[in-house]
């Protein structure tokens, strides 16, 4: 045989071996869940899916971490059935357009302003997260801070965006870099530059205790940084779908508990610990969009 | 990412994706290269600018043509490819087609005058001169695909885009390293790194060594 032949066999060989495996061994029933990258990051979601996978065997749950915003575009092309997201202004606007089904606020932290530490805008001392966005900003224009942006339309860039608009201010110049990144990527940016930024405390959690940081948490707490999650079922979504969806609303407290316990530190509150209603914040953050 | 299994899992899983992507890109690059060269002037000239042009298209680019390609609502969204190994397969596929087509076109120009010999034999464009020419270059068109696998095997944003990253269904070591960097553990992104340029490494070694042989 020659060596064309045996390129033609072995390609052919090769792509029908992959296409009978994918055949044979496709589950029983799969869902696709497309997700913000903080809950996959942290490991949460993987936590979730072997829990669920372990109820219900041959049941597989695929997980695609793709940010919020690129989360909700994927579902309302059909490319997934379950979103996790963390933006409800953008999560309203796909509510709206009649993309997803029905959803659950599921658990909520707090987005921290982290930066160096000797803390040059003095932020410390800021009253709210939107004097601390204006002396940061002061800071920025006078040259002693500069301000590192995600700019992907993730959960945190859309949070980070309303403090600017909150604040009053209209964040561009020589202070202000995006860093067009994930979360991690920004807080190395940030730490190499000496510069703030707005983090899931998930992710600076992870990254402070591996030692890849030495940024300082310098200003958390207030409703203005709370990060809700919510949990969507796409319209079109399939049984398998459903099911997951249920399941996680369901047990959503108990992995909480799971997920705290071996991160060592509360990364997650249950939406029940939240002192009011987490819906009426939920609805001043995504109405404040508009 | 932690366990010896998931880390051989990932290795199988990228090897055969980007070994069988390359295959494929060379079962029509070597015709259509080969048919040029024998043409030659125009031809052959437009043909290997543009497959010189193409090879510096950015891979997301790629992968998001063919993610709208492929996704649920877009034209070809009934065949349910994206997320699969089968949609990595295909990206990379076309990614490396114009830098084997480049390969290819500079191991046949050279026997452009055999060539033309034995079209007169066979017939231009006849499966018997794409046999005996590739016959004749075992090495250089070995080479070829070589250097298309290594392309594929290292490349990242195809393989996200298309992929998606799934834990135990398409996750490759690009993607699995990109994933451990977002985690913050840089120590296991390293050595991911490094075996996969130790497999690399020795995977070229051996290829090469038997196309020598012959």
């Amino acid at each position: 045989m020659t060596l064309y032949r045996w390129i033609l066999v072995l390609a052919t060989v090769l792509l029908l071996a992959a296409s009978i495996y994918t055949w044979i061994y496709r589950p029983g029933s799969e869902v696709v869940v497309v997700t913000t990258t903080s809950l996959y990051a942290t490991g949460f979601l993987d936590m979730a899916r072997e829990a669920y996978e372990s109820i219900y065997p041959g049941s597989i749950v695929k997980i695609v971490s793709l940010g919020s915003g690129a989360a909700l575009e994927a579902a309302s092309r059909g490319d997934g059935e379950v979103v996790f997201a963390h933006a409800p202004s953008l999560e309203k606007q796909y509510i709206e357009r009649g993309v997803l089904r029905e959803g659950r606020i599921i658990m909520y932290n707090y987005f921290v302003i982290v930066g160096p530490p000797d803390d040059p805008a003095n932020i410390s001392g800021a009253e709210t997260p939107i004097e601390a966005f204006r002396r940061i900003y002061q800071a920025g224009l006078e040259g002693r801070a500069i301000f590192i942006s995600r700019g992907d339309n993730s959960g945190t860039h859309v949070k980070e965006l309303e403090l600017w608009r909150l604040a009053g201010i209209e964040p561009s110049g020589d202070w202000y870099i995006e860093s067009g990144s994930g979360m991690g990527q920004t807080l190395l940016i940030a730490d190499e530059m000496g510069g703030y930024t707005l983090s899931d405390i998930g992710t600076y959690v992870i990254y402070r205790s591996e030692g890849r940081i030495a940024l300082e948490k310098l200003y958390e707490g207030g409703d203005e940084l709370i990060n809700i999650y919510s949990i969507y079922l796409v319209e079109g979504a399939g049984d398998e779908a459903r099911r997951f969806y249920s399941y996680i609303v369901e047990n959503i407290d108990m992995l909480i508990d799971l997920f705290n316990q071996e991160a060592g530190t509360k990364i997650f509150y249950k939406a029940s610990e939240y002192d009011g209603s987490l819906r009426d914040t939920w609805e001043t953050l995504a109405g404040d969009a508009d | 990412m932690s366990l010896p299994g998931e880390v051989v899992e990932i290795t199988i899983r990228s090897l055969y994706v980007s070994l069988t992507a390359s295959l494929l890109a060379s079962t029509w690059s070597i015709p259509s290269t080969i048919y040029a060269v024998y043409k030659g002037g125009k031809l052959s000239r437009g043909y290997i600018s543009l497959m010189n042009t193409l090879m510096g298209f950015p891979t997301v680019l790629i992968g998001l043509l063919l993610y709208i390609l492929f996704s649920r609502s877009g034209p070809l969204g009934i065949l349910r490819l994206l997320y699969t190994p089968e949609a990595m397969i295909i990206g990379q596929a076309v990614l490396v087609t114009p830098l084997v087509s480049s390969m290819i076109y500079e191991v046949v120009s050279k026997e452009r005058g055999e060539l033309i010999e034995m079209a007169k034999t066979f017939g231009a464009g006849g499966r018997e001169v794409v046999e005996l020419l590739v016959e004749e270059n075992r090495e250089g068109i070995i080479g070829s695909i070589v250097i298309g696998f290594q392309r594929a095997v290292g490349e990242l944003g195809i393989a996200l885009m298309l992929g998606g990253n799934i834990a135990g269904y398409t996750r490759v070591f690009t993607t699995a390293i990109a994933l451990e960097i977002h985690k913050g553990r840089f120590d296991l992104a390293i050595s991911l790194g490094l075996i996969l340029l130790l497999i690399d490494l020795v995977l070229v070694a051996i290829i090469r060594l038997l196309g020598w042989r012959r």
